[in-house]
């Protein structure tokens, strides 16, 4: 290791250091500014040239200085696969692949928040209600209003799976934040979820109005159509289980991409790219996921 | 790989391009709609929302089978 190879951090620790003073002096001046009256805006607008000078000085620095303390990171091709690989241990002879694993750690930390809840906030419950309490009923109230609201018999029993099926879908993205390869990534997933709905929404169309009722419904305009209306009905499920399948297999991707061409340079930005690919599209995809529900119990309930 | 599967996975993602221009047609039609009446700016913005997640569905499709098809 040569003196050279300490350059560009002390040059990034020099520009950090320097945007940092000069934005403390800019400060300085701009509240006196403010006190005096005058518009403060060229004074304000200094003091951000400086704090952006800044944290390029910061970034500099860390790219730099990562590869010198850690050693440099090996160039690798960059390989996708849709089919997730297998984890390393067996459970009866069997061996599941690495998004389950995950879907069970993301099962587990549900079930301990649930028990921390039950354990401690539920044996206080108050007519007023304070702080968790009130977040509780904040989600409770958000999720029963939006199930009652989109369909018309079955609002109330619904609203406990529909929870569910957010809750999950939220510790998936939490998830593939955290670094693991979502569960919603691997088709397989995505189909057994939409499969249950599948399930749910015939059984309850069958129990609230008799078979034959059902079925004559689907013939309701006019009973040639009445195979297409039986292949739309088959077709949902697969085009729920697609949706959610592609969307986070193409954040992946991007962040994968992100990550090799970046290389070491990767600190801050890919932070940034994760929030709008990762989060806001699996948060996104899961509210479309919960409304399709919806509608197809209602579409098979009534009517 | 050979030029089958090449130009098969390029005629798949066709919806695509589709997809980008009715998507721009909508929000046209969605900032219109507030432009007239901007009251109802949070309603407008979740149908939007909703609308666009369906339709991206179909470039969606085209995309899971090109990606079938390039990596099995």
């Amino acid at each position: 290791m040569h003196f050279r190879d300490f350059i560009p951090p002390l040059i990034g620790l020099a520009l950090a250091l320097a945007g940092f003073f000069l934005r403390r002096a800019a400060q300085k001046k701009a509240s006196a500014a403010a006190a005096d009256g005058a518009p403060a805006k060229w004074p304000k607008r200094r003091k951000t040239l400086w704090t952006v000078l800044s944290v390029i000085g910061i970034w500099i620095f860390l790219v730099n200085i990562l590869p010198l303390i850690f050693g440099d990171l090996p160039h690798e091709e960059l390989t996708v696969s849709i089919i997730p690989p297998r984890a390393e241990f067996s459970v009866f002879g069997y061996t599941p692949s690495t998004t389950m694993v995950v879907g069970w750690g993301v099962m587990a930390a549900l079930i301990f928040i649930a028990l921390l809840l039950r354990i401690f906030v539920i044996p206080r419950l108050e007519i007023v209600p304070r702080r968790i309490q009130n977040v509780l009923e904040a989600l409770v109230e958000l999720a029963e209003g939006y199930s009652s609201s989109k369909t018309v018999y079955l609002g109330q029993p619904m609203f406990g799976y529909i929870f569910t099926v957010g809750a999950v879908l939220l510790g998936y993205a939490v998830a593939e934040l955290i670094g693991f390869r979502s569960p919603s990534s691997d088709i397989t997933f995505t189909f057994a979820l939409s499969l249950i709905s599948f399930v749910m929404a015939n059984w309850y169309g069958f129990r609230q109005r008799s078979v034959r009722g059902r079925l004559k419904s689907l013939a309701s305009p006019s009973p040639l159509l009445m195979p297409i209306r039986i292949v739309t009905d088959l077709a949902n499920p697969v085009s729920m289980a697609c949706r959610l399948f592609g969307n986070t297999v193409s954040g992946m991707i991007v962040m994968d991409l992100v990550y090799s061409f970046l290389g070491s340079a990767a600190v801050g930005i890919p932070s940034v790219l994760g929030l709008y690919f990762n989060v806001f599209a699996a948060l996104v995809q899961a509210f479309i996921f919960i409304t399709l529900t919806l509608i197809n119990i209602n579409e098979a309930t009534t009517e | 790989m050979d030029p089958q599967i090449s130009l098969s996975v390029a005629l798949c993602l066709i919806p695509a391009a589709c997809c980008g221009i009715v998507e721009g047609l909508a929000t046209g039609k969605a900032v219109e709609a507030v432009a007239r009446q901007p009251e109802a700016s949070g309603k407008i913005t979740s149908m939007l929302m909703m609308g666009l997640a369906l339709t991206e569905a179909s470039s969606i499709y085209g995309f899971v089978i090109a990606l079938i098809m390039l990596f099995s």
